[in-house]
């Protein structure tokens, strides 16, 4: 199956779109296009459209840790995935504040 | 006395490579500057592409650059499409690019790609070059222009490329018949004669418009042919834009069918061949 990354740039937020099966690679690529939208933006917002996609549990890792590193640099990533896809990428996504927060014993 | 016979020669050389290097125009200097060009050639590139919409191009004519123009970019080259209105274009009908890392890209630019890379490259160069002419049949389809400014579209690119901060290569590709019908002036009409398009720079100038101070980017005129003269109406164009501040060559300006799009020195490392209509696919990096 083949897969396609089409990044869109809008006005306001990057549009990613990516179908077919994510590979290591794939998924790097799509980490990449993450970071640059840094570059592109001074209020970074990626709209990451995985609704067409399907992934490998290591393809999902990376793109769960790229996820998480961007967000904590600041990005806004709004995901459109499939259950299975969303509880791949999003089921140890934790923010820095809440794991602070557990790690200190505050409910 | 002995050191002396050691070091006299070497100080010698020493001296004459230093003399040699120091100057502006001298080989040394000038394989320095090639390689910084190569170097400059090798960053991720912003290429503009304006698509004319009137009525007197036919519908699909651009598919097939538009899908050529795609295997000749790279990992990392961006790609905006503009529609050439009568006037200015307003906003992208598509800004995207191809995904890949700077690595990816001197791997397809030297051909040390591997067989999996490629393929991923062909299949989004592909997926690219039918998103762009899809967009491209959408805008059509929403608005045809009876009138084409393709000035507009050139002054749009230079004031684009001077506010591009990215620092690559930013190069604009006008898909176009090349026949001016604005409020400028009119091909179609009147005959396009150097006398004219020098006139025609003149006045733009004294209203304002193309008045650019910066940098132009690299202006590529794709597909030009007039009904009955296209030599006088290519020498038309090398005129205005060179009395606007441009230097374009002859082969910046090409009729159809087509070379290379984008034209640059490159390009041959990254375009196999013309996919042709029902051709086999091209290859990138071969």
């Amino acid at each position: 199956m083949r897969v396609l990354i089409l990044p869109t740039f809008y006005a306001h937020h990057l549009e990613l779109s990516v179908s077919g099966r994510l590979s290591l690679c794939t998924a790097t690529q799509v980490a990449q296009l993450l970071r640059l939208a840094h570059c592109y933006y001074r209020y970074p917002l990626v709209n990451l459209e995985l609704s067409r996609a399907t992934t490998s549990q290591h393809a999902a890792d990376v793109l769960r840790t790229a996820i998480q590193s961007e967000r904590t640099h600041g990005l806004r990533i709004e995901l459109t995935a499939t259950v299975q896809a969303r509880a791949l990428l999003e089921a140890r996504c934790v923010s820095p504040s809440s794991a602070i927060t557990r790690r200190i014993g505050f409910p | 006395m002995s050191a002396l016979r050691i070091w006299g020669p070497r100080l010698i050389w020493l001296v004459l490579w230093a003399l040699i290097g120091c100057g502006r125009d001298s080989p040394a200097s000038v394989a320095k500057q090639s390689l910084a060009d190569r170097l400059d050639a090798l960053g991720p590139r912003v290429v503009l592409v304006y698509v004319d919409l009137s009525a007197s191009v036919p519908a699909t004519v651009w598919d097939r650059p538009l899908l050529r123009l795609a295997t000749e970019l790279s990992p990392g080259d961006r790609v905006v499409l503009y529609p050439i209105h009568e006037r200015a274009p307003d906003g992208p009908l598509l800004d995207t690019l191809i995904a890949g890392s700077g690595a990816d890209r001197l791997s397809a630019t030297l051909g040390l790609s591997t067989r999996e890379s490629r393929r991923r490259h062909q299949d989004a160069t592909e997926a690219l070059g039918s998103a762009l002419a899809t967009a491209a049949h959408g805008a059509r389809a929403l608005a045809r222009v009876p009138r084409t400014a393709i000035i507009d579209a050139v002054c749009h690119a230079a004031t684009v490329a001077q506010s591009t901060t990215t620092g690559g290569d930013v190069v604009a590709v006008m898909m176009t018949d090349g026949i001016e019908e604005s409020q400028y002036a009119n091909t179609a009409l009147q005959a396009p004669t150097v006398t004219h398009a020098i006139a025609l720079a003149r006045r733009l100038r004294s209203r304002g418009v193309c008045a650019t101070k910066g940098a132009w980017p690299r202006i590529r005129i794709v597909g030009v042919r007039h009904a009955s003269d296209t030599p006088s109406l290519i020498r038309w164009w090398l005129a205005l834009l060179g009395a606007l501040g441009y230097t374009a060559a002859l082969g910046d300006v090409s009729t159809y069918p087509l070379g290379p799009i984008l034209g640059d020195g490159g390009s041959g490392a990254r375009v196999a061949r013309d996919p042709g209509p029902g051709g086999s696919r091209p290859h990138a990096g071969s």
